[in-house]
């Protein structure tokens, strides 16, 4: 007498001693890897999100490879990112003051005097070159301290990521827990959190973090802390609760608490369920905020790390090749990076978007 | 008389209203006021009313999910009454037990991301009754008894999975899965089909004799009630106007709202002769309302008593059936 | 009520249906395939009568509304069929011929009235709007008189005109949204689910009202609802549809009584009522079907009882049995009267 599913293949049904003889957590498992593969399917018709993940992919095998490198191919006293140095030697023929035509053969008769006062017009000059420009030894040329610049940016890829994942795990997780209690609880609770929330936003960031490291060692890892809390009390924390207040009106959560469910029930079973899905879509965008904080403080100075894509950018400001076209290599490899990876991660989390949201619209 | 099921004795909910820069509460809206009415075990009472009349307040202070201003409702627990606004720890998990609620909207009651067992058995679990695989068993005869056959291909599905029938369906397990001997009802059928949902009332029938449950049944419909209900209360701005016996109170409805309500039911079958309603305009919010009765503003029958006393108190008219009117009591 | 409808019946005028709408098919066309929503549905809409369109959500009732009025999605297509609005086909206009026609020849009362209006413009100030686009030498004043008139009309006072929806009741608001339908001096009216989110009481008086009116204007409208006591009170005759298809047609006084179509049959024994001796009621059984792979034969066979192997097989035509009642049922002589199968 009923409104029954129109089950194609009945006999097909399992039986009753089947089902309770599967462990739960079995059960749960396959659930999991069905729901998983449904949203990699979902995913998956999105270019965007594929192009994204490429490149992360992409990033994440050179970061993986340079260790590798090191240890076979390059030789650790040129390639190592910090300590390497290997002086390129270019020969270069003397002509006279202003009639220099092609920089990367020719020197003229004033600077040549300066390294030996003996020299003529036609006579060729054995230099160093410090940043030397991209050659077969260095594919991306070396720096302005004679470091390979490929080595250094491979090298960089690896911090990229920690931070980026650290900060994005911090902020997710705070802010996924500060929402669910904020909307569950309300009143002065929602108020503290809520306000502090406001304050976060409303005091600027940068020039706190030149305050702070100018006060503490500022290292990655600290950092990648200190963006994740900042980022999960902040801006992270309202948009998941409204995500969690949203569910937590629901008849379900009524249900929940008919049922003798307690409040860590409810929160933990119920609300913060269904705020992930939001949460892994703002964790994405986390990831891209931390990289370009980590690029801008470096490049300002403001970090005491050996190497990143931000301090690779920051030497060639120092050493004033930052706008000049004929030393690119110092600047565009670690700008492109950057640009890349907080990208990819972005357009992964925008694939994530179209996804989730419209799960979230037809439940 | 035997001793009812619930209890409930001048029930009341006002919502204060926020105004001014202090943000003092100077008005308050009646949502419930001062209701009262019985059960007894076995029995369904149907509560009617239009929207905004308090019939959702009401159901929801019965299973605590919204704590009541003022008054009293017991329950009764192994011949005790337990006073359910002021029980300790343990005495609320016993009344959870007792205890259960069916929803309207059968996409919004369940949480998506949990399975039909993880939905049905959470009752179990969170009371800590039974092992998992018992939990399992239970839940499977539960899916067997509200028809979603056969249970194992139901069990591990997702919500989104079913149908808006076979959701509520698996609400009704839901609420029967620790076998409660009292469950509030509010509009299980208004958004199914009507196939749908006179199954789904069908199957609230069955189970209610089969599991000994009593139903209070919280509807606009006052044609679902009369299929469903024992009894029938008409509530009207907090406050219940009119309460009886299903038939008696349809076939003599005393109070003025009654009658409009039931003369503006339409009715399948167009050789019948609806008498016209005799009530206009739509129902007001009850902010702080005056002490006269409720229905003063709309009522066609309004006499110098309704002006000079109080709002009417419930009085039995015979046959069970109470009113709450001076000039219909006095015709009768 | 008997009275009523006996004088509705008579003023319904002869002559040309207002509305013939013939073999109409209109499928979805989705990723996963066309859904079949509105299949061979034929019925004429006579002057100054009232037909009710009952059935199940997802029946196609709706979609044979946005068809007639030519509201529909872009993905829809109408494959067959013709609609013919006094002497006009519609299924075959363009966009913007089409745009001329509505509201001025055919309109729609929508469900959910909360909905219909703009909450950032008086009310009157959306129907002004929609006078200008079909009487552009209309004058402001002369649109104020018309707006206070159609008010008057559906028993609004003419000074709301100049309020924000949010000042309306919801029955007020159903009530402006009739106006607007009736603003440009439609021929037919369609109303979908007029009063669906009302309370009962607010409901009969809208009911009440839009019948009024249809009889004072004479006016031809298509009610529209799930709900079959509605129908049977606002129409004169009733259409029944199941799965995109029209599988009863007839005067509400002789299908209400005696349903000859299964479907219908179920439909009314299902449907509870205040008044009547209290019966048991036979639910009906199973879900709709899936319309992107509706059942071969009779689409209704997989939950009729009386279904046979000529149902599945072979799709049953419409039958005239009495003139001007249609039903579309292989076994229609077995439908027994109602309330006689019981549990």
């Amino acid at each position: 007498m009923t409104d029954r599913l129109v089950d194609p293949d009945p006999s097909a049904a399992p039986n009753m001693a089947d089902v309770v003889a599967e462990p739960l957590w079995q059960v749960r498992l396959r659930l999991f890897w069905q729901g998983l593969r449904s949203g990699w399917s979902s995913f998956a018709e999105s270019r965007i999100g594929l192009v994204g993940l490429g490149v992360i992919v992409l990033f994440g095998i050179m970061a993986m490879i340079q260790p590798i490198l090191i240890g076979t191919v390059w030789e650790p006293a040129i390639y190592d990112p910090v300590l390497g140095y290997d002086a390129v030697v270019v020969e270069k023929t003397i002509v006279p003051d202003n009639e220099v035509t092609d920089p990367a053969t020719q020197i003229d008769l004033f600077s040549a005097r300066l390294l030996d006062p003996l020299l003529q017009v036609g006579d060729t000059l054995v230099v160093t070159v410090q940043p030397a420009p991209p050659s077969r030894q260095h594919l991306l040329g070396t720096d302005p301290l004679g470091r390979d610049v490929l080595s250094q940016l491979m090298f960089s890829t690896r911090a990229a990521f920690m931070l980026g994942i650290v900060a994005a795990l911090v902020t997710v997780f705070i802010a996924t827990t500060v929402g669910a209690v904020s909307a569950f609880f309300g009143g002065a609770v929602d108020t503290l959190f809520m306000r502090l929330a406001d304050l976060i936003i409303l005091v600027p960031f940068l020039p706190i973090l030149i305050v702070l490291s100018a006060l503490i060692d500022f290292q990655l890892f600290h950092l990648a802390l200190l963006i994740g809390v900042l980022g999960g009390f902040g801006g992270t924390a309202i948009i998941l609760k409204s995500q969690a207040l949203s569910v937590s009106v629901k008849p379900f959560i009524d249900a929940a608490r008919i049922a003798g469910g307690g409040h860590l029930h409810v929160i933990f079973r119920h609300i913060i369920p269904n705020v992930l899905p939001l949460s892994f879509l703002y964790m994405m965008f986390s990831v891209t905020d931390a990289i370009s904080a980590e690029a801008t403080l470096s490049f300002l100075g403001l970090l005491n790390i050996d190497m990143s894509w931000g301090i690779m950018i920051h030497q060639a400001w120092d050493q004033g090749y930052l706008l000049d076209p004929n030393r690119w290599w110092l600047m565009v490899p670690a700008g492109m990076s950057v640009t890349l990876l907080a990208g990819s991660f972005f357009l992964v989390g925008r694939a994530m978007d179209e996804i989730i949201n419209p799960r979230l619209r037809r439940r | 008389m035997t001793q009812p099921l619930v209890k409930v004795e001048g029930l009341r909910k006002l919502y204060p209203l926020h105004k001014g820069v202090f943000r003092k509460p100077t008005e308050y809206i009646h949502a419930v006021d001062d209701v009262s009415f019985e059960i007894a075990p076995g029995e369904s009472l149907g509560l009617v009313g239009e929207s905004g009349c308090g019939k959702t307040t009401t159901g929801r202070m019965l299973v605590r999910l919204t704590g009541a201003s003022d008054g009293q409702i017991l329950l009764q627990d192994d011949g005790s009454m337990i006073d359910v606004a002021h029980v300790d720890r343990d005495g609320m998990k016993r009344f959870r037990r007792r205890v259960q609620m069916i929803f309207q909207d059968p996409y919004e009651s369940m949480n998506p991301r949990r399975t039909i067992f993880d939905t049905i058995s959470e009752p179990l679990q969170v009371q800590g009754i039974g092992t998992v695989a018992e939990r399992e068993e239970r839940v499977a005869e539960l899916l067997e008894m509200v028809g979603l056959i056969p249970a194992p291909t139901f069990m591990f599905r997702f919500p989104h999975q079913l149908s808006g029938g076979q959701r509520q369906r698996v609400a009704i397990a839901r609420a029967l899965v620790i076998d409660p001997s009292f469950i509030v009802a509010d509009e299980p059928t208004s958004m199914l089909d009507v196939g749908i949902s006179i199954s789904i009332m069908e199957l609230m029938l069955n189970l209610a004799e089969e599991f000994d449950v009593s139903y209070l049944y919280i509807t606009h419909d006052l044609a679902v009630a009369r299929y469903m209900c024992d009894r029938i209360a008409v509530m009207y701005l907090g406050k219940i106007v009119e309460i009886g016996p299903t038939e008696e109170l349809l076939a003599n409805p005393r109070h003025p709202y009654t009658r409009a309500l039931l003369s503006a039911v339409p009715v399948p079958d167009p050789s019948s002769v609806r008498p016209a309603v005799e009530i206009e305009g739509g129902i007001a919010k009850a902010v702080n309302p005056p002490p006269q009765c409720r229905f003063i503003g709309r009522c066609p029958w309004v006499q110098d008593i309704c002006r000079r006393r109080g709002h009417p108190p419930l009085e039995d008219t015979g046959n069970d059936h109470l009113v709450s009117c001076y000039v219909a009591k006095e015709s009768v | 009520m008997n009275e009523t409808a006996i004088e509705r019946n008579g003023g319904v005028q002869s002559g040309r249906p207002i509305l013939e709408v013939d073999g109409l098919v209109m499928h979805y066309r989705t990723k996963a395939g066309d859904v079949s929503a509105v299949e061979e549905v034929t019925f004429a809409l006579g002057r100054g009568e009232a037909l009710g369109l009952v059935g199940e959500s997802g029946c196609g009732k709706t979609s044979v509304a946005m068809t007639l009025i030519r509201l529909l999605p872009d993905n829809a297509i109408i494959k067959e069929g013709s609609v013919v609005l006094d002497g006009l086909n519609v299924a075959e206009l363009t966009d913007g011929e089409m745009r001329k026609h509505r509201w001025a020849d055919i309109s729609m009362v929508f469900q959910g009235a909360m909905n219909a209006w703009n909450p950032v413009y008086k009310v009157g100030d959306q129907i002004m709007e929609a006078l200008e686009q079909h009487f552009p030498d209309m004058s402001e004043a002369e649109g104020r008189v018309r707006i206070a008139e159609l008010f008057e009309l559906v028993g609004l006072s003419p000074a709301m005109m100049d309020r924000y929806p949010h000042e309306f009741s919801g029955g007020m608001r159903q009530r402006a949204v009739i106006a607007m339908a009736l603003s440009c001096n439609p021929k037919v009216i369609i109303a979908d689910e007029p009063t669906t989110a009302l309370d009962v009481i607010v409901q009969d008086q809208i009911l009440k009202e839009l019948r009024k009116i249809q009889e004072e204007l004479g006016m031809s409208i298509i009610y529209i609802s799930h709900d079959v006591a509605v129908i049977a009170e606002v129409s004169d005759r009733i259409g029944v549809m199941y799965a995109g298809r029209l599988v009863e047609l007839g005067a509400t006084d002789e299908v209400f009584p005696r349903p000859r179509h299964p479907y219908t049959y179920l439909l009314l024994s299902s449907t509870p009522s205040v008044v009547g001796p209290r019966r048991r009621l036979a639910p009906l059984e199973g879900e709709p079907p899936n319309l992107l792979a509706p059942p071969t034969g009779c689409r209704f066979q997989p939950r009729c009882p009386f279904a046979a192997e000529i149902c599945a097989s072979q799709d049953p035509p419409s039958q005239e049995l009495a003139p001007g009642h249609h039903v579309a049922c292989w076994h229609w002589e077995q439908v027994p009267e109602l309330g006689r199968l019981e549990a």
